[in-house]
């Protein structure tokens, strides 16, 4: 009883997939496809319940065990206990003062609004860092590993860079820039991405054919 | 809704695609198993568990932003098999491997994963769902939750293996700047590109794919990677003869022969 259990999550997977894949090719029965598709989103809510409990589970841990950071955690649930009532009170009031539901939006504007005004500069701030992170990351792969692929590949970099700015004039460089972007990375992309799609079509058809079960032993 | 050449081309190459796994799966099972090219990543993986032990410390694996429903289902999937391999090393002793997520569908499947390898190795009692950790939602934050893990805990290895975008850039620079073993794998170019100067070993495109077949050594993902390979000579044929015909063609018409 026990080893059909075990073998349920794999045969649902299989029947679902093969229906889902149907689809595609049978004309009539796609509107099914959407179904499946709901049915996928409403699961992936509850995980997000789950995700949410987990958070909450370990970062409680690092508080209570006084893990080194255990004050980010404790500002992380802080911020997770005051700012997700305080959005929905933002929207109390605002409905109190005449605003319809509807025009609150699925989210509600507190929500909106601090995410806007507090999530987005905060993520802005650490992008903006992203160029200087990767510069720093070329000059140490230089020092640290003298190879070919190494050299040529901050060789590349360094003249796509050049050929992206009117340095000079020099058309030169930005007729170098176009070589390599156009015509060797593009092929190397593609390639990449042909072996990509493969890989996946492989993953998928292991699923369908029940060789490969993630959620089962 | 009629069915175009285009869907039968790709039911065509879908079924022989399948069949190929199907006929290199079964020539695995019987001992037909070809020699794998060697992947730096997947040789450096096994043992690294074991070594971050022997030195107090453990290891984390990022599976990145991608989750298990959407179009990076394959992508987390490969990251999953990597998990698995780790997890039945982490299973045989007390130390537990960290795992990042910023998916709640990827959190519950590397949760299920560990489980289960706790399990198969009669060491349930070790297993902890909260060495599976759920991050953040968006990537930025999930790039800065994960690299306050690799800072505050001890933590010799780092193994990236999911989805990433340029993110990916700020975990592998943490993970550099503390001197961590890094072995990351991506499907997508942009984070290929920022990954590859930080990183000990890379794992590029459709190797990531290959997960199953250099770490379990399962005849399945032994035969897909064979039907890979073949499905892959006989594209690029095609794209040859197609080219090759195109500029034939071209060159007619350049010669004063047939108009374009």
């Amino acid at each position: 009883m026990i080893r059909i259990l075990r073998i349920v999550p794999a045969v649902i997977t299989m029947v679902v997939g093969w229906f889902t894949l149907l689809t595609y090719f049978v004309p009539g029965i796609a509107v099914a496809r959407y179904v499946l598709v709901e049915l996928a989103i409403i699961i992936a809510a509850f995980a997000l319940i789950l995700g949410w409990f987990n958070l909450l589970a370990v970062h409680s841990t690092h508080i209570v065990r006084q893990h080194s950071g255990w004050f980010y955690s404790f500002v992380l649930i802080a911020s997770n206990l005051v700012l997700v009532p305080l959005a929905y009170i933002w929207d109390a009031l605002l409905v109190g003062r005449g605003q319809s539901l509807a025009q609150l939006g699925v989210s509600g504007i507190g929500m909106v609004e601090l995410y806007k005004y507090i999530l987005v500069p905060i993520q802005a701030s650490l992008a903006a860092l992203l160029p200087f992170l990767l510069a720093l990351a070329a000059y140490r792969t230089l020092r640290m590993r003298r190879t070919l692929g190494a050299v040529v590949f901050l060789l590349t970099a360094i003249l796509v860079l050049l050929g992206q700015v009117p340095l000079f004039n020099l058309t030169i460089l930005k007729d170098a820039r176009d070589l390599i972007v156009r015509v060797l990375a593009m092929a190397g992309m593609r390639g990449i991405l042909l072996g990509v799609a493969l890989g996946i079509t492989a993953t998928a058809l292991r699923i369908l054919i029940g060789a490969d079960r993630p959620s089962s032993d | 809704m009629p069915i175009d050449a285009a869907q039968v081309a790709g039911l065509f190459l879908i079924v022989v695609f399948g069949v190929f796994i199907a006929v290199f799966a079964g020539g695995a099972l019987t001992g037909h198993r070809p020699t794998l090219r060697r992947l730096s990543g997947y040789q450096a993986l096994p043992g690294q568990l074991s070594r971050a032990i022997e030195a107090g410390q453990s290891l984390h694996l990022s599976l990145g932003t991608g989750g298990v429903g959407g179009d990076d289902t394959a992508t987390t999937l490969a990251g999953l098999s990597v998990l698995e391999f780790l997890a039945e090393e982490a299973a045989a002793t007390e130390t537990l491997p960290t795992v990042t997520v910023a998916d709640p569908t990827a959190l519950v499947m590397a949760q299920d994963a560990l489980r289960r390898a706790y399990i198969r190795q009669g060491n349930p009692s070790a297993y902890d769902p909260r060495s599976v950790r759920y991050v953040a939602a968006a990537p930025l934050p999930y790039a800065a939750g994960t690299m306050d893990i690799l800072t505050s805990e001890e933590i010799s290895v780092n193994v990236m293996a999911g989805v990433f975008g340029s993110e990916a850039a700020f975990i592998a620079e943490e993970g550099s700047k503390q001197g961590l073993v890094q072995i990351a794998g991506a499907a997508d170019i942009a984070p290929l590109a920022v990954l590859y100067p930080s990183v000990n070993h890379l794992l590029i495109g459709e190797e990531m794919f290959a997960a199953g077949g250099y770490t379990g050594d399962k005849p399945a993902h032994i035969g897909s990677l064979q039907a890979q390979d073949l499905i892959r000579w006989i594209l690029v044929i095609v794209i040859f003869a197609v080219s090759l015909s195109a500029l034939a063609q071209q060159l007619g018409a350049l010669l004063g022969g047939a108009a374009p």
